[in-house]
């Protein structure tokens, strides 16, 4: 594979900050006439009566990093897009912050909704990336994704 | 043949995140874990060889990097 490698993976939360500044570097960027943003954000679910307060995440960046730029170039051929961004998050991340961010941008809503969608169900299926939901007790169990 | 093992995700409750150890093909190597680890029997695993996946069994070369990945849960 000849694809560039990004780094998609940032330490701790996405912070808020960093989705309203992704957007403002569009601004110049005067042929998109759409974007499309998903946020993952950290569920505090009830499990036989406790309550995640968080989950750490931890991947295999190398086979990642490699299948995201595989990913990334099937779906720029597919949609018609201007850009894509991809951030996910490693480490300890609290119920309510943001672990996952897709922003995907083109000339009209439908690609970039799409390929919106697209991103985050292979993203999600074909990372090497676990999540251990912790409990506010401390212990743990292993995230499934539905 | 000597290989380096790195496990992921939940294996990490079962086994050490990183280990040497010997095996001269994937399903040898499974099958040395599986008689030492009974909780990984039935196991859904995937397996990767020097960062490529593999889904049949694979020759194990010296100094080969196994990766021991359960299914994946990210997002």
């Amino acid at each position: 594979m000849t694809q560039a490698i990004h780094n998609i993976f940032i330490q701790g939360p996405i912070p808020p900050g960093l989705v309203a500044e992704s957007i403002s570097k569009h601004s110049t960027k005067t042929a998109i006439g759409a974007h499309s943003i998903f946020l993952g954000q950290i569920r505090a679910d009830q499990v036989d009566g406790k309550t995640v307060a968080a989950i750490e995440y931890t991947c295999n960046q190398d086979i990642a990093l490699q299948q995201m730029a595989d990913i990334r170039a099937e779906v720029f051929n597919k949609y018609e897009l201007s850009c894509m961004h991809v951030y996910h998050s490693e480490g300890y991340i609290a119920a309510g912050e943001i672990c996952f961010f897709v922003f995907t941008s083109a000339a009209h809503r439908k690609a970039a909704m799409a390929a919106c969608e697209e991103l985050v169900e292979r993203i999600k299926k074909e990372l090497p990336i676990w999540g251990k939901e912790i409990f506010e007790d401390e212990s743990h169990q292993w995230k499934i994704n539905r | 043949m000597k290989v380096h093992v790195k496990t992921f995700g939940s294996l990490t409750d079962i086994l050490e995140k990183e280990f040497e150890t010997s095996a001269t093909d994937t399903a040898d190597l499974l099958a040395v874990l599986i008689a030492q680890h009974q909780e990984l029997a039935n196991r859904n695993l995937l397996i990767a060889v020097n960062n490529t996946v593999v889904h049949t069994a694979v020759e194990l070369k010296e100094n080969d990097q196994v990766a021991l990945m359960p299914p994946y849960s990210g997002g």
